[in-house]
């Protein structure tokens, strides 16, 4: 019972993160507050993910160590996505008065600097320990 | 007349890449170019369109992806017409930091032929689509 919920919550995940995205890139209309025909490319690359996911997991590639690959390659890529809000967010002409202040800012490069340690020494510490085998 | 929020700025700060807005609020895509002429000889050019899709963003993409992006874009276009989707100047209404906004619906625009496939042809035959 668990396993289905835990499955199908994350499929549901994945498949609206790949969406959500993919028309936010391509300046799509996106979200479940539209019904589907009216976000029609939206849903379309929806499904297409949870296909081809499907497709993926039926390959008979053990799925744990897709697993371990994909958190530590999440990891890995978390720098790359933190960054850039920080800087938006020292941007004061798009940020108003809202802008980061300096504490905000220590407190920011202090977790960039964490992330970026985690990220370089994930790749290596993956491929030396074999996936923690 | 376009309103734009700022009097100098260069193509990367206001144009290039940011949310298109339609007439009615609703997300109308990206600006993947820029479409700039030249008058005549001597004279400066002059911001005639902005381009958008796959076809326009290739070609700015550069290098190998760049080619692949833009030949995914073409088999997805009419055969006839290989220029990338143009908005004119005058359709648009004003520019700031965080968006474009047009003075059409977005039904009017090239770039929606993809998602009017994309409805009738898949998404429109799920029962419940409309829902």
């Amino acid at each position: 019972m668990s396993f289905f919920a835990a499955t199908f919550a994350a499929a549901a995940e994945c498949a609206l993160s790949s969406g959500y995205s993919v028309a936010q890139y391509m300046g799509w209309s996106w979200g479940k507050r539209h019904p589907p025909g009216a976000a029609a490319r939206f849903h379309l690359v929806c499904l297409a993910s949870v296909i081809a996911a499907t497709a993926f997991t039926l390959a008979t590639i053990d799925p744990v160590t897709i697993t371990i690959f994909a958190v530590v390659l999440g990891a890995a890529a978390v720098p790359l996505t933190y960054f850039p809000i920080l800087i938006v967010a020292n941007d004061a002409r798009l940020m108003g008065e809202r802008v980061n202040r300096p504490w905000a800012n220590a407190a920011g490069s202090f977790f960039l600097t964490v992330m970026a340690v985690v990220s370089l020494a994930s790749l290596p510490l993956l491929l030396l320990t074999k996936a923690g085998q | 007349m376009t309103r734009w929020e700022e009097d100098e700025f260069t193509a990367n700060d206001l144009l290039l890449d940011r949310e298109l807005i339609d007439s009615r609020g609703m997300p109308a895509g990206r600006v993947d170019d820029l479409e700039l002429t030249v008058a005549g000889p001597g004279q400066p050019p002059v911001l005639t369109a902005l381009l958008c899709g796959p076809t326009a963003f290739g070609p700015r993409l550069g290098g190998r992806l760049g080619t692949w992006w833009q030949a995914i874009g073409r088999r997805l276009r009419p055969v006839t017409d290989s220029y990338p989707n143009r908005i004119v100047v005058e359709l648009i209404d004003h520019v700031d930091r965080l968006e474009i906004t047009l003075l059409t619906p977005r039904e009017n625009m090239d770039s929606y032929r993809f998602r009017q496939w994309v409805q009738e042809k898949v998404i429109g035959r799920i029962p419940g689509s409309t829902k």
